[in-house]
């Protein structure tokens, strides 16, 4: 068991639920995603965000929309759809639902510990 | 310099040179491959990364007439992450998800373990691969390597071939599930898809190749006859095709023949280790074994050790560099040795061969010259005495002979000394001149010049002993062994003057060369016989009546015939 690899798998785990999350705040495109991702080191390299973003527009929870752009090419903006919307609250419960039970079950580690 | 190639990338124009593009399009073929087989999503994701990268090199691409390097698309690959990890992103959501993708079937693969290695690493992947801990697998090698000297080279072949884990998916995968009938199976489906993934890319690049071949033609075609500017489609299809079958023909072929060039020259190398080994071991312990050296290590300034060396590596050099090349074959993993090794290797291998000239030269010019050196010794006979000669080997030094003169030369222990030993002395008698009787001792040998050869005749031992009125002379000379190629002889001449009879015992037989009497009797029926000395050469004095019923016995079987 090598602690990168459990690392990295935690990481995964939540990272739609970010993407969701990011778009909640306003439309994006995508170095604006990988960039609030990176400075939240939730990803080392950006290849891995787009099979991810694919997966979320073919499962219906985001739709994009191109925008022309000042400097090159038009640009894809990424948009929070209505079902994408109820997945992310679902999601949030069971976040926080997740994030009170590993709190629960470390302090309870380290109370016994003591 | 390098042939730039003007490419549009998610929208952007650059300028790339050719092996950056070259990497470029590797990479984004290879997240291509290692994305699932859904066409649409993955046509989708690539432009997305396509774009992506546009933007990046467009941030570091400022000058539009800058051109994109290989240093660019490294730093690009840096940040987007290697094809692995677009695969492991997708890997995660194929349970819950609609289509179902290779990849998830995680199996295992034998890669090097760079966070356990002793060496390289080998040995811990090998062990991940099968499960079981790494020490078996150590001992394994050491097992091989202590009993045929096969585990270095297996393990050095696997070092090459195998890549290190270096990325999650890498890792996960090299320790991978436990292998189990449903495991294998899956393993062996990936396997052959992986095999036609291969296959296609390779038609694909070939046909490319081609198609660019085809397309510089037909420009330089279109420029010379500047009416026609149109391809004909059809026949650079047709090239495809063709161009796609050669390719697959001579990849095939290529990689038999890469895998025909390492089993031959490993053998080689590994024979020349084990020969190399148990020679070296041999003269180290003195061990007569007999061994037959190539003649100019003999009588070589340079020792049999360092000549043995050098042969070595003259051999042993062209077969490893051999064994790289076919390993490249097989593998491009593998890398091209880099310039300083080659140069190295060039260069010891040339001394080697400069060695070796240098001792066939010498050896060429050590036996160039003919010398001898000559003994005088009186006689003590006088007139109508009877000297009688007799021929006697010492069984001790030799005995596998059949007292008989001849050119064969043996190794033999002489006060544990090696030494030649030969056979080769000649016996002749004449008439002296003087009414003295002497007998000269005539010993031959080669060198590089006149003294040196005098010098090798001079040290060539020969004995003899005179008791009374008899001689006895040794049937072998004994020579020192590094002039065991040299072609060394005693003669031996006695010299009678008139009215001296000589007596040739029996074991003389075959020494004597050429004897002239009267009546030519052949030197085999001279033993056993009398003679005198006439005034001027021998006669038999007891031998006429023997002789000629033999003639009459020829006659005979003339007349029956």
């Amino acid at each position: 068991m090598k602690i990168e690899n459990t690392k990295a798998q935690m990481r995964k785990g939540v990272l739609e639920f970010c993407i969701l999350s990011i778009l909640k705040n306003g439309d994006a495109y995508t170095s604006e995603i990988l960039s609030t991702l990176k400075s939240a080191e939730m990803i080392v390299v950006e290849g891995t965000i787009y099979p991810l973003l694919t997966r979320l527009k073919n499962a219906g929870l985001l739709t994009y929309r191109w925008e022309e752009s000042t400097s090159g090419p038009p640009r894809k903006y990424y948009v929070l759809t209505e079902n994408g919307g109820m997945f992310l609250k679902e999601l949030s419960k069971t976040w926080n639902n997740l994030v009170n039970a590993v709190h629960q079950v470390t302090s309870k580690k380290s109370t016994t510990n003591e | 310099m390098n042939k730039t190639i003007n490419i549009n990338l998610g929208g952007f124009f650059f300028h790339i040179d050719e092996i950056a593009y070259q990497k470029l399009r590797r990479y984004l073929e290879s997240i291509s491959r290692s994305l699932s087989d859904d066409p649409q999503g993955k046509n989708e994701i690539i432009a997305d990364i396509e774009a992506r990268i546009s933007e990046l090199l467009s941030e570091k691409i400022t000058d539009a007439r800058q051109v994109v390097n290989e240093g660019d698309i490294d730093d690009i690959i840096k940040i987007m992450g290697q094809p692995e990890d677009y695969a492991d992103a997708e890997q995660e959501y194929s349970d819950s998800s609609y289509s179902y993708r290779r990849n998830s079937a995680s199996g295992k693969k034998l890669f090097r373990d760079g966070d356990d290695k002793f060496l390289g690493g080998v040995a811990s992947g090998v062990a991940h691969y099968f499960n079981i801990d790494t020490i078996w697998i150590r001992l394994g090698l050491l097992a091989l390597f202590f009993g045929a000297g096969f585990g270095v080279l297996l393990y050095i072949i696997l070092w090459i071939l195998l890549p290190e884990a270096k990325t999650t998916s890498e890792k996960l995968q090299m320790e991978g599930e436990p292998v189990n009938i449903d495991n294998i199976e899956k393993k062996i489906r990936e396997e052959f898809s992986n095999v036609s993934d291969k296959v296609s890319v390779v038609a694909k690049e070939a046909s490319e190749k081609i198609k660019d071949g085809a397309n510089e033609f037909s420009d330089k075609m279109s420029k010379t006859f500047s009416g026609k500017t149109k391809k004909n489609n059809g026949a650079s299809d047709f090239l495809d095709t063709i161009g796609k079958i050669i390719l697959a023909i001579f990849k095939v072929i290529g990689k038999f023949i890469g895998i025909l060039i390492i089993f031959i020259s490993a053998a080689v190398i590994l024979s020349l280790i084990v020969g190399g080994f148990s020679l070296g071991s041999l003269e180290w312990l003195n061990v007569d074994a007999n061994l037959q050296y190539p003649p100019f290590f003999y009588d070589s300034v340079i020792p049999t050790w360092a000549l043995t060396l050098c042969s070595f590596l003259l051999i042993g050099i062209p077969f490893l560099l051999l064994f790289i090349l076919g390993l490249r074959i097989l593998s491009t993993n593998v890398k091209k040795l880099s310039k300083p090794t080659s140069l190295t290797l060039s260069g010891i291998w040339i001394v080697s061969l400069l060695i070796i000239i240098f001792t066939g030269i010498e050896f060429g010019t050590s036996h160039s010259i003919n010398g001898q050196s000559s003994e005088k010794k009186s006689l003590n006979i006088i007139e109508n005495d009877t000297l009688n000669l007799k021929i006697i080997n010492d069984d001790e030094i030799y005995y596998r002979h059949n007292l008989r003169s001849n050119t064969y030369r043996e190794e033999v222990y002489v006060d544990n000394q090696q030494m030649v030993y030969s056979n080769n002395v000649n016996v002749d008698v004449k008439k002296s001149n003087s009414d003295e009787s002497y007998m000269i001792i005539l010993k031959k040998s080669q060198g590089k010049n006149k003294g040196n050869a005098s010098h090798n005749a001079k040290r060539v031992s020969y004995n003899y002993k005179i008791e009374n009125n008899t001689i006895i002379l040794d049937a072998y000379y004994l020579s020192s062994f590094k002039n065991i190629w040299k072609d060394e002889e005693i003669e031996i001449t006695i010299y009678l003057p008139k009215n001296v009879s000589i007596y040739f015992d029996n074991s003389t037989k075959n020494f004597l060369d050429n004897v002239k009497n009267e009546g030519d009797i052949r030197d085999k029926d001279m033993a056993n016989q009398h003679f005198i000395m006439t005034d001027r050469t021998l006669k038999c004095t007891d031998c006429e009546i023997e002789i000629e019923v033999e003639e009459n016995t020829e006659s005979e079987l003339k007349e029956t015939f």
